[in-house]
């Protein structure tokens, strides 16, 4: 084997050593969308980034680059990420990190290497984000509802440049509903065009102004084909990263949902959607799925049925308890009818010729949640019913 | 998204969500192919009380001619939805696994 390609085969390996400490998968936080990618520019780069939940609260953000491309810069990225997972992991304030791990760095990088990061926690209870960024800029705070795009400049030099000599405290912001918080690497601000102009922070926020609305993890894909698109045909020259994070709208509280449905039969798609949705973010069980489906669709079937007259839209409210959950009901209704009780009684052992369908929804909502509860004040009523796994 | 198909030797193929509002739709296909006795739920994922109401109205059809109505490679899930009305007792049931 030559010189070659058994350097290929260690920078293959050095590669698959860095792509393994990249997130396999985005953190849940409830009421948080989050993507993030990078696209290398060599085999192994510069640039990488981290995304991931360290208690119920907080979530960890890094976005890393370090100087140059190639195994010597993304060993030094590397050393950066992990210092800053176990230092956060136990319990270090951001700022005492920062000294600690810019010292460390400083001693270890050869002269003329060093890294710019931004990092943080974001705490979704209060939706404030505490970071630095040592010579990594511009951070970008989108307000979606106002239009507006804040460009945060770098606070300090970058990592193993020098020795801190004060302490640099922490910035904060704050997100409001639908906000997005940009962490997009210089290999996207500084893509050139054919007339060697760059993208800059104009075609980052043209992009986001017109897709502010998708998913992240498309945003993300949005903005590099942007880039690419812009760059006409010039090679990609520095390594890609983009982190998007959204404060998403719907969700106010992590166990709740809750939501209004038209009577009418063909709600019943969207509220299957509604349950899906549920399951899957808050981690729910889905061999539970079919009851509370069948449930759903029973009671609601009879709600639009026996209740033709009303036009008002019918409540429905989920509800995460241990490994399963609630579903309340909520409806106006005039006379009351308790359907636990005052259905009619369905006998699964008559012959064919004798058995009919009346009834059979409410027997079988009985047979398949744990417990059935009727309240009414006479004028709405709700029905509640719980599941959880056997 | 529900869909109903067939027959293809003699099997009419359900596939999809036979939730309530789609019953109907389920109804007026069996309706207009009388003589099929078998039906497909490989790809059924979901059927509700309505959608037992269309089986039963096909099944006491077929009885009056000496048939019985078979539904072959059932998911556990509608299984046990048969389980609990009573429905394995009438109809002929195969599960998916056996």
């Amino acid at each position: 084997m030559d010189k070659g390609s058994i350097l290929d085969q260690e920078i293959e390996v050095a590669r698959e050593v860095q792509m393994s400490t990249l997130p396999d998968f985005m953190p849940e936080m409830a009421g948080y969308d989050v993507a993030g990618t990078v696209w290398p520019a060599d085999a192994t780069g510069g640039d990488t980034f981290d995304l991931a939940a360290l208690d119920d609260t907080n979530m960890f953000v890094l976005l890393a680059d370090a100087t140059g491309h190639g195994i010597g810069p993304a060993l030094s990225a590397l050393q950066l990420q992990s210092m800053l997972r176990v230092a956060l992991r136990l319990g270090a304030s951001l700022d005492e990190g920062f000294r600690h791990i810019n010292a460390q760095m400083v001693e270890d990088l050869p002269e003329g290497r060093f890294v710019t990061a931004c990092f943080g926690l974001i705490n979704t209870q209060t939706h404030v984000f505490q970071f630095h960024s040592a010579g990594q800029g511009p951070i970008l705070h989108h307000h979606t509802s106002a239009g507006e795009f804040e460009w945060y400049e770098p606070s300090c030099f970058p990592l193993g440049f020098i020795e801190h000599q004060e302490q640099y405290r922490v910035r904060e912001l704050k997100l409001e509903p639908g906000d997005i918080l940009a962490l997009i690497s210089d290999g996207i601000y500084e893509y050139e065009n054919e007339a060697g102009e760059l993208f800059g922070t104009q075609g980052v926020s043209q992009v986001l102004e017109a897709n502010h609305h998708l998913p992240m993890s498309e945003l993300v894909a949005v903005l590099h084909q942007a880039a690419v698109e812009y760059g006409g045909g010039t090679p990609q020259r520095d390594d890609i990263t983009i982190v998007f994070i959204q404060r998403t709208e719907q969700v106010l509280s992590t166990r709740k949902a809750e939501h209004e449905f038209k009577r009418s039969l063909d709600s019943l798609d969207d509220i299957f959607n509604f349950v899906a949705e549920f399951f899957i973010s808050r981690g729910i069980d889905s061999s539970l799925r079919y009851s509370v489906d069948l449930a759903i669709d029973e009671l609601f079937t009879n709600m639009v049925r026996y209740n033709a007259d009303e036009s008002s839209d019918i409540l429905i409210e989920l509800v995460q308890e241990q490994n399963g959950l609630s579903v309340s009901m909520t409806d106006h209704e005039n006379p009351p009818f308790d359907v636990t009780k005052d259905g009619p009684e369905v006998d699964i052992n008559l012959p064919a010729e004798e058995r009919d369908t009346g009834g059979l929804g409410l027997h079988l909502v009985k047979e398949m949640v744990d417990s059935f509860e009727y309240q009414s004040d006479g004028y709405r009523c709700t029905i509640t019913f719980t599941k959880q796994p056997e | 998204m529900f869909e109903i198909s067939g027959p293809e030797n003699g099997i009419i193929i359900f596939s999809g969500r036979l939730d309530t509002a789609q019953a109907e739709r389920a109804r007026s296909y069996t309706n207009s192919h009388t003589q099929v006795s078998t039906f497909d739920f490989a790809e059924l994922e979901y059927i509700s009380s309505a959608g037992l109401g269309v089986l039963l109205v096909v099944h006491k059809r077929l009885m009056r001619s000496g048939g019985t109505l078979k539904l072959i490679n059932v998911n556990h899930h509608i299984c046990d939805v048969f389980r609990y009305s009573g429905f394995d007792k009438l109809l002929d049931i195969v599960p998916v696994d056996s």
